[in-house]
């Protein structure tokens, strides 16, 4: 628990599973949602660190989750994971105030390293 | 050298490329996803396992080949992206050379990287993305061809009548001309099997034509290959 709370949103039920096993593998606590309502609805945001978001999802995309956090005044880096292959996505997704893009199948270390940028912007 | 031919585009080709393109952009990101948990497993049984141990090699196995699905995924999908490619000017010059930058580090010892480089930039109205892939594509097909010991000449200059035009050389096994016939074909390809796709060359061609450039290809069987390639520049109206 020493690291925080780190939640992922994925409508992916492989990726709800592999990543808090990753993430618990490196020291944080992790916590998965299929969808951003339940996220939403979970009681976990004020005590999330950092939030794991998919961009395409069936109902409120990981965009529309990232306003509506900043509509309820909940400053949470986001760190988008995407099956898109489109490397054009990245500067967007920096644009709307997201910590790292990583495009999925991405490596430990990659995610290491976003969570330490994102965890010392927080 | 000899068997010098241009290469009008092929229009059944090109429908083959887009139907393949949205198919494949349709899974993708699903089979991305699933790539995730293989790696992302593969990388927790290197945590956990103890360097030089056989376990730990297992583990590494299957990382490097989900590597290579990733790589493939990745190909196959910049063929439908000719549609939803983004053009803008972006400078050849630049490109060229963050790509042989990063070709660079590829490259087995044996193999020199020769380069002679326009000193101006050159604007071309295109993807750079795309255009990165053109370069690393002949690059790589290049030193496929070498092996281990030989030259990759790359040459990239302004043409009079307003065109950009890049060379890639090599020293090569060089193609008969059954082969060069076909080398712009899908799935065509020379290497064995998990060394080509056979779509790096048809992707290529289908970027070239599609920005209105042209490309040909001069070979001599055990001598080498030299690929070439000409793109319009962007006028002056469309620089900034």
């Amino acid at each position: 628990m020493a690291l925080g709370l780190i939640s992922v949103v994925d409508d992916d039920p492989l990726v709800r599973q592999t990543l808090p096993d990753v993430l618990r593998e490196l020291g944080f606590a992790a916590e998965a949602f299929p969808s951003a309502l339940e996220f939403l609805a979970s009681g976990r945001v004020a005590e999330t660190r950092c939030l794991l978001l998919d961009v395409v999802m069936p109902g409120m995309s990981g965009y529309a989750l990232q306003h509506e956090l900043q509509r309820l005044g909940r400053r949470i880096p986001i760190i988008y994971i995407t099956g898109q292959t489109d490397r054009a996505v990245r500067p967007r997704l920096s644009e709307q105030g997201a910590v790292a893009c990583l495009f999925k199948p991405f490596c430990a270390t990659a995610l290491s390293d976003a969570l330490a940028a994102a965890l010392r912007d927080s | 050298m000899e068997h010098a031919m241009a290469l009008p585009m092929r229009e059944r080709q090109r429908e083959n490329l887009e139907t393949l393109g949205r198919f494949s952009a349709g899974i993708a990101h699903d089979f991305n996803s699933i790539l995730y948990a293989i790696v992302g497993y593969a990388d927790l049984l290197v945590m956990r396992t103890s360097r030089g141990s056989t376990e730990r090699r297992y583990a590494e196995n299957v990382l490097t080949a989900a590597q290579r699905a990733s790589a493939l995924v990745e190909q196959i999908l910049a063929y439908g992206s000719n549609d939803r490619a983004k053009r803008c000017v972006v400078d050849l010059r630049e490109v060229v050379l963050e790509a042989l930058e990063h070709f660079r580090g590829k490259l087995p010892g044996g193999i020199a990287l020769e380069s002679s480089i326009a000193s101006a930039p050159l604007r071309v109205l295109a993807d750079d993305t795309q255009l990165h892939q053109v370069v690393m594509n002949l690059c790589t097909n290049a030193s496929h061809a070498i092996g281990e010991r030989g030259t990759l000449r790359v040459v990239l200059s302004a043409e009079e009548g307003g065109r950009a035009v890049l060379e890639v050389t090599d020293t090569g096994c060089g193609m008969d001309a059954a082969t060069a016939a076909r080398i712009f074909e899908p799935f065509f390809t020379t290497k064995g099997t998990g060394k080509g796709t056979g779509l790096g060359l048809s992707l290529v061609q289908a970027i070239v034509s599609d920005l209105g450039g042209s490309i040909e290809v001069a070979t001599k069987l055990g001598l080498g290959t030299t690929f070439t390639i000409a793109l319009p520049l962007a006028g002056p109206r469309l620089v900034n």
